[in-house]
C-alpha cells in the first residue's frame, strides 16, 4: 500500500513548488517585512554571549553575506559547509546561503576529522565557514580529504 | 581536483592566506541596493539541491541526505 503523502506534504494552499528565484524572492521578502514590523526588536538572542541581532540587522547581514558569497565568484549549485554552534552569523549565513541557491551543509564540528573528511571529501565545498574553536580540526580535516581525493583520482 | 576551499572564521583573526575573517568576508558585499540585490536571483542548475545533510551512521557509514529547496519551504510553510 502506498502512503498518501501529498495530502500531508501539500496540505496548504501556499504551499507551491517554488523554483530557486522564487524561494529567494520569498524568503527575501519574510526578512523585509520583518525588519518593517520590528526593526529593533530581536531575531536573535546568543544564549552564551547575550549578543542580541535585530530583525534590521538580520537582513542587513544576510544581504551582505549574500553579496560577500557572490563577490567570491559563488554561484547556485555550489557547496558551502559551515562547522559552527547556534550563534548570531549561523542563521544569516545560512539564509544567505538558501537566498544565493546554493548547497549549504551544516557540518558537526565535534566529529572527528576523518569523518569530517569524508563528509568534505562528497561534497567538494567552494567555502567552508566555521568559528575559532573548530579551526584546527577543519583545516586537518580539509587536509585529509584532498589527500583523499588526489589518491582517488 | 576541486580547489582548495576558502575558510571564513566567525569569531577568529586573519593568520594566513586561506584564512578570511567574517569582518573582511562581510566587506565585500556592503552594497545594501535591495533592487539590484534581486536582480542576482538565478535557477539553480543542480535540481534546487539547498541543504544536505549526513545521518549518523548508527547502521553503517553516514549516508548524505540531499532536500531540496521545495522541500525547505514545504517545512517552513508547515510552520507558518
Amino acid at each position: 500500500m502506498s502512503l498518501p503523502v501529498d495530502q500531508y506534504v501539500l496540505r496548504s494552499e501556499k504551499s507551491v513548488a517554488l523554483t530557486t528565484p522564487q524561494f529567494s524572492t520569498y524568503l527575501l521578502s519574510v526578512l523585509k517585512k520583518n525588519a518593517q514590523l520590528g526593526p529593533n526588536d530581536a531575531a536573535q538572542i546568543d544564549g552564551d554571549t547575550g549578543k542580541t541581532l535585530s530583525h534590521q540587522q538580520f537582513l542587513e547581514q544576510t544581504v551582505r553575506t549574500v553579496n560577500g558569497l557572490r563577490a567570491l565568484g559563488l554561484l547556485p549549485g555550489d557547496a558551502v559547509s559551515m562547522f559552527t554552534r547556534n550563534q548570531t552569523y549561523t542563521f544569516t549565513t545560512a539564509t544567505a546561503m538558501y537566498i544565493a541557491g546554493l548547497l549549504q551543509h551544516p557540518g558537526y564540528a565535534y566529529l572527528e576529522p576523518e569523518l569530517v573528511a569524508e563528509q568534505l571529501r562528497v561534497i567538494k565545498p567552494r567555502v567552508v565557514f566555521t568559528e575559532a574553536f573548530a579551526l584546527e580540526r577543519v583545516r586537518a580535516a580539509i587536509k585529509v580529504s584532498r589527500l583523499k581525493l588526489k589518491s582517488s583520482m | 581536483m576541486s580547489a582548495k576551499p576558502r575558510i571564513i572564521v566567525f569569531d577568529g583573526e586573519s593568520t594566513d592566506g586561506d584564512i578570511m575573517t567574517m569582518e573582511e568576508f562581510l566587506r565585500l558585499g556592503s552594497d545594501l541596493d535591495l533592487d539590484t540585490f534581486e536582480e542576482g536571483f538565478v535557477e539553480n542548475p543542480d535540481e534546487d539541491h539547498a541543504l544536505i545533510i549526513f545521518t549518523t551512521g548508527s547502521t553503517g557509514p553516514p549516508k548524505p541526505v540531499v532536500h531540496t529547496s521545495k522541500s525547505v519551504h514545504y517545512l517552513m510553510m508547515m510552520n507558518e
